[in-house]
């Protein structure tokens, strides 16, 4: 069920950069590619470290925080808005 | 992005991961496989050749623009240069460094940032969890672990339908938003009582 969510989430970030950017739609969307790709810098050390010391509990929960610090970002995300106007 | 109307994007981009997790879900089993018969080499030099032969193949159909490409004809252009919810802007010659500091860009990709320290988990630990924590096989995880792409697969292809049915109902842009922030919650909740619970099969559920 999760992971099915999560492509839930993957169709509209990457429709919302199509939109964010029209015409620079291919360099939006790499730049949130890069953003998911750096995660890997952060993710795999932090939930190596939670794993060793803490359990997999807290490595799941992590996930979860992870989650829903996603969804604070897109309380300010206006779609309507794209790059480029006032 | 460039090769559908974006009326149509969300429909063409659920098939698209459809294939795409349908290939997650094979590929785990079929490594799992090839380990255990083969040995880790054979893995990569099954996979190498499959990987130059897409290469290829994208290099010989793949263009910029459908217009590029031989086998679009003029009319599938026009319909795909058609419907917009968007209006125009001017941000065709904007360089790449301007579009990397615009607050919408910069939210989005923070906001992906954090998704995809779920999807790191699914990646890189989902196997081990489900052997060394919940007690199945290496086979049985390795086919446990193959279900949520399987239902990835579902899901992507499913929600494209449903955004643009929710898209005709309420405001687009409204729409793309508020399913993000509600499936994201539910990506939260469902990784969190996954992890509460004991049993594997209910886990692996959630999971």
């Amino acid at each position: 069920m999760c992971y099915g969510f999560m492509q839930i989430t993957d169709l509209v970030y990457w429709q919302s950069s199509a939109i964010l950017a029209d015409e620079q739609s291919m360099v939006a969307s790499g730049i949130m590619n890069f953003g998911g790709s750096l995660t890997g810098i952060v993710a795999i050390p932090v939930l190596a470290f939670l794993l060793e010391y803490h359990g997999q509990f807290a490595a799941l929960a992590s996930c979860s925080v992870a989650a829903l610090l996603a969804s604070v970002f897109w309380i300010f995300i206006d779609l309507k808005k794209q790059i480029g106007t006032n | 992005m460039r090769w559908f109307p974006i009326s149509s994007y969300r429909k063409a981009f659920g098939v698209f991961c459809l294939i795409i997790y349908s290939g997650g879900a094979v590929v785990g089993p079929i490594t799992v496989f090839l380990i255990s018969e083969f040995g880790w080499q054979a893995s990569f030099y099954i996979s190498s050749p499959i990987y130059l032969a897409l290469a290829a193949l994208w290099w010989w159909y793949s263009r910029d623009r459908p217009e590029e490409n031989q086998s679009i004809n003029n009319p599938e252009v026009e319909l795909i240069n058609d419907a917009s919810i968007i209006e125009e802007t001017n941000t065709e010659n904007m360089h790449w460094g301007k579009v990397f500091v615009q607050k919408p860009i910069l939210l989005i990709t923070l906001s992906y940032f954090c998704q995809a320290y779920v999807t790191f988990f699914f990646y890189n630990w989902l196997f081990i969890y489900l052997t060394e924590e919940k007690g199945f096989s290496n086979l049985d995880g390795g086919f446990a672990s193959a279900l949520p792409w399987i239902v990835a697969g579902i899901a992507a292809l499913l929600a494209g339908p449903f955004c643009d049915w929710m898209a005709s109902k309420f405001s687009p842009d409204k729409t793309l938003k508020y399913i993000c922030i509600g499936a994201l919650f539910l990506v939260a909740g469902s990784m969190y009582w996954g992890a509460m619970v004991d049993d594997k099969y209910t886990a692996l559920l959630l999971l």
